[in-house]
């Protein structure tokens, strides 16, 4: 009479773990890179790979019959790139007009230069999981109700989503 | 590369400039007055200096600014077109560009096409004469 061969010890934990892993595959988590910053006073996230560049403020020549919000131009790399003031086209109450020490660069599928928005200070750079960015609050109205992409929690603060690529499509009517 | 002298002048408290072909005359102000007052197109105080700018083109119509500052001249690689995006969000069709003139831009100015859509502020009998409205 034959006997089946009893399995090793160790083949047996590679049968359990090979079960284990089938039963249980690990799904990848979307992780998204933001830059935090401030404007007037309240803070905000954009794609880190949504900026072209953070520099110190350019001068800016301010272009005469334009809205209040759109500073002018400035030369970038030898390039005229349209410089806006963050904070005035979002309508928060604390801004300041040409107080902002950077300009944030934003890519703009419609502007090949990109657009600058000024800011007053660059918070951190996190990462989140996706699914951690939540709708952004249906109340806000304007110009911040077409760029709020969604809001998230980072740190104490509950902070607004940008998506600064629709710039290109604010004001045209203006 | 093409070289254009550029007239940089002031209106109020603005810094332009206007390629000096564009210009027949560069003078004090006329006590006839002018055809247009570069202050009051932009929506601001009429020009208060004593400068007036006469088109190469006809009608050669008169323009009242406050100061002439300097003459430059300037690669037209450093001149460049207002970017689109900003283009459509300007009520100034006469408002061209930039230049690059000693680390600064200044906003160049299409003159011809300020006095083609511009009403008369100042010498309104005289238009009729030159063939405006």
């Amino acid at each position: 009479m034959s006997q089946e061969p009893v399995p090793a010890g160790s083949e047996v934990l590679e049968a359990i773990a090979a079960q284990a892993g089938a039963a249980a595959p690990v799904v990848p988590v979307e992780q998204l890179q933001l830059m935090t910053f401030l404007v007037a006073g309240v803070r905000f996230a954009v794609r880190v790979d949504a900026i072209r560049v953070v520099a110190p403020a350019p001068r800016v020549a301010a272009v005469p019959g334009t809205p209040s919000w759109l500073l002018g131009v400035a030369n970038h790399r030898g390039e005229v790139v349209p410089v806006l003031d963050l904070g005035r086209l979002l309508a928060l109450p604390g801004a300041r007009p040409a107080a902002s020490p950077y300009v944030l660069i934003v890519l703009c599928d419609t502007v090949p230069t990109g657009i600058g928005c000024t800011i007053d200070a660059l918070s951190d750079i996190v990462t989140v999981a996706a699914h951690d960015v939540q709708p952004p609050i249906p109340t806000l109205q304007g110009p911040l109700a077409r760029l709020a992409q969604g809001t998230l929690q980072v740190g104490p603060d509950l902070v607004t989503l940008l998506h600064l690529g629709r710039l290109g499509d604010i004001g045209a009517e203006a | 590369m093409e070289i254009v002298e550029l007239l940089v002048f002031d209106v109020g408290d603005l810094r332009l400039a206007t390629p000096l072909r564009d210009l027949a005359r560069v003078a004090p102000r006329s006590a006839v007055g002018s055809d247009v007052d570069f202050g009051v197109r932009l929506g601001a105080a009429p020009a208060t200096g004593g400068c007036q700018l006469t088109l190469a083109t006809p009608p050669h119509a008169t323009i009242r600014i406050d100061a002439v500052i300097q003459v430059s001249r300037v690669s037209a690689g450093h001149m460049q077109p207002l970017p689109r995006y900003v283009r459509e969000r300007c009520r100034f069709p006469f408002v061209w560009g930039t230049a690059d003139l000693d680390q600064e831009s200044i906003m160049v100015v299409d003159l011809p096409r300020l006095c083609a859509t511009a009403p008369a502020t100042h010498h309104p009998a005289a238009l009729p004469a030159r063939g405006r409205r």
